[in-house]
């Protein structure tokens, strides 16, 4: 199972993970009191890997395929709307495909400023 | 010997009412094809007579077992017969099926199964055999047993006396089981569960679908130590059922939820912070690993600590609540409702209804940017604070609150906006309060804000959305746009010290763009709205109205 995300319409990112070592592992479950500190350090350092937001590199088929399923979920909106993707979410559980779309029409109105429609919410 | 003769008995005193049953003798007419009246006449003992009486009562798909042996070992041979009677019964004279099972009803009484035991204690194997307690309430106490059949209903069942466990064979399924008690370990745990129904059920920990197991004899379980363990709940059932800690759905990796239907479902633990169930895993460990919540509603249901999708493992898990996932009226404390620790995701795509957690909730982590809520929330509440998306609140906010006007202060942490500096406030956010510092994204605010309220630091380091009534206190409505033009639309809302753009500029920048009105408070003065909305008037602290 691997959940995408996407905020920008044909962008998807994954989650990356922190690539843990034996010792970091063995470090995590180490009940020495002495080892305390490094364990400590160690949850700092994951948690900076992660305050980058990593995504793994996702392959071009998979983009493909999630660019279609998400086009095919995809509202129409209405005459002289725009759309805004706010968030989508896929995830491809073997077979199964499963996601969310936020999204809203928009109105850009001459002044420059927005006219945001209600949200909407697609599941599937 | 006819009617005369009793009436001389009886006139002669020899009517007796107890016998010695072995050796008194009874007349009988022995048939006798080869006489001519056809019969011989003969004797049997009292005592064998009764033995030839079937004393039981039974129909073509039931057999009742009265309990009412000398002993606990007596009931159990009893029950033994009887469930050996159903084994081979063919009611109607058809199999048995789901349209034709054999009921075994059970009186209220002890039970004593052990003579029978296999390897986890008596097994009911066969299916379509029910097990129901004649009272239907749980009455029939059983030692440990092991329900390997399918396509079968146990009602009225008590194991806890002794610690005793209800066991389910990982390969069965359609079992319901009603009214039954049991102690630590049971129900389904340690294996993955599929088409169950538990109605009115208690167990102690570790039960109704819980992986978390230390330590061997388990049934179906390798200890942690050598193999990940993994649980799955699939198309089951729960109402009103009780549990202790890590149950309905806690693993040390793995647990998924997926197509079931938990109602009035309650963990109850003396400590809340150890509940850790409805879909938990994690044990705190280095391990990766996946709590995933799919097609599943949670009505009126609750727990403590580490529930409803919670993962607590430290690197490379991940918590999913899925769009099609609902909750209704149910609540929790710390860590719930999409929640995962340093190092793992959390995302809380469901609907969620008037449900109270306490802090570290909805769709958050903590220390990283990996928690969404894209969701629906509704009506619902975080006492404390930290929730509804750590980096990302993209989902409907409809009525939703973080901490409390009276209890306030402390930092939020809310509606997309998590520490360190991360956060996005992009979906739809209607009456919704956070009362803390830090919340409607810590980094941008980009979505739609309607009669919402925060404190220092909410609406966005940027702000590029529309604000409708909103109100905060310092820094707040894009506090560091520097060198930046101010492109949300901000309708009658109100700011402390250094709103609206925390830049020299800002004001000017708002009058230039033509947006509409907006209030601001700056120390002692406050600005607020009249007339056309493109027009800007500040009214100071002395009340005097000053246009810019």
């Amino acid at each position: 199972m691997k959940t995408y995300r996407s905020s920008q319409e044909g962008v998807w990112t994954t989650p990356a993970h922190y690539p843990i070592t034996e010792a970091e592992t063995a470090l995590f479950n180490s009940e020495d009191s002495a080892d305390d500190a490094a364990k400590e350090a160690l949850k700092e350092t994951i948690a900076a890997f992660y305050a980058t937001n990593p995504s793994e590199e996702i392959s071009t088929e998979v983009v493909e395929q999630l660019n279609s399923i998400y086009n095919s979920h995809k509202p129409e909106v209405g005459e002289g709307e725009t759309y805004e993707l706010i968030s989508a979410t896929i995830t491809l559980r073997g077979e199964k495909v499963s996601g969310l779309i936020n999204c809203r029409p928009v109105i850009l109105k001459e002044d420059g400023s927005k006219d945001l429609k209600t949200q909407m919410q697609i599941r599937f | 010997m006819d009617i005369l003769n009793f009436i001389s008995w009886i006139k002669g005193g020899r009517q007796v009412s107890t016998v010695d049953a072995s050796k008194t003798l009874v007349p009988l007419g022995l048939r006798d094809a080869k006489r001519d009246d056809g019969y011989l006449a003969g004797a049997i003992t009292v005592e064998d007579l009764l033995a030839l009486v079937d004393t039981s009562i039974q129909g073509e798909s039931y057999i009742v077992v009265k309990g009412d042996g000398a002993t606990a070992a007596e009931n159990g041979a009893e029950l033994k017969a009887a469930y050996d009677i159903a084994v081979a019964s063919t009611p109607y004279g058809s199999a048995k099926s789901s349209s034709n099972e054999y009921t075994i009803l059970v009186a209220p009484g002890t039970y004593d199964m052990s003579a029978y035991n296999g390897a986890y204690g008596w097994e009911i194997d066969a299916d379509y055999v029910n097990v129901i307690s004649l009272s239907g309430i749980a009455d029939v106490v059983l030692t440990t047993f092991l329900v390997s059949s399918s396509f079968c209903t146990i009602k009225g069942i008590d194991a806890s006396p002794n610690n005793g466990q209800i066991l389910i064979d990982p390969s069965t399924t359609s079992i319901t089981f009603d009214t039954c008690i049991a102690s630590d370990f049971s129900f389904g745990a340690g294996i993955t569960m599929n088409g169950h129904t538990f109605k009115n059920c208690t167990a102690g920990s570790n039960s109704f679908g819980s992986s978390m197991v230390l330590f061997a004899p388990i049934p179906f379980v390798t200890p942690p130590q050598s193999t990940p363990q993994t649980v799955t709940i699939q198309a089951c059932t729960f109402e009103n059922c009780v549990a202790g800690s890590n149950s309905f759905g806690a693993a040390f990796v793995d647990a998924g939820i997926i197509d079931s239907t938990f109602n009035k479902c309650l963990v109850s633990t003396t400590d809340p912070s150890l509940a850790s169930s409805f879909g938990y895993a994690g044990n705190f460990g280095p391990s990766g690993g996946t709590v995933y919540i799919a097609g599943t509603t949670f009505t009126d249901c609750k727990s403590g600590w580490y529930s409803f999708g919670c993962h607590t493992g430290f690197v490379g898990a991940s918590v999913l609540i899925e769009s099609n996932a609902v909750f209704t009226n149910c609540k929790a404390e710390a860590h719930t409702f999409g929640y995962s620790s340093t190092g793992n995701t959390a995302e809380a795509l469901g609907f969620f209804k008037n449900c109270t957690a306490l802090i570290f909730s909805f769709g958050y982590t903590r220390m990283t940017r990996q928690g969404m809520a894209s969701g629906t929330f509704e009506n619902c509440t975080l006492i404390n604070n930290e929730g509804f998306g750590g980096y990302e609140a993209s989902g409907l906010f409809i009525n939703c609150r973080v901490g409390s006007p009276t209890t306030g202060g402390g930092f939020a942490y809310a509606f997309g906006a998590a520490d360190p500096g991360a956060g996005y406030a992009s979906g739809t956010f209607t009456n919704c309060a956070a009362y803390g510092f830090f919340s409607f994204g810590n980094q941008t605010a980009n979505g739609v804000f309607t009669n919402c309220i925060g404190s220092s630091a909410a609406f966005g380091r940027l702000a590029d959305g529309i604000f409708n009534n909103c109100v905060a206190s310092g820094s707040a409505f894009a506090w560091d746009t520097t060198g930046l033009t101010v492109a949300g639309q901000f309708n009658h809302c109100i700011g402390g010290q250094n709103s609206f753009g925390n830049d020299d500029n800002t004001l000017t920048n708002y009058l230039l763009s033509g947006r509409a009105a907006f209030c601001i408070k700056n120390y002692g003065d406050y600005y607020t709205s009249s007339g056309a909305p493109t027009v800007l008037q500040c009214v100071n602290g002395s009340n005097v109205v000053v246009t810019i």
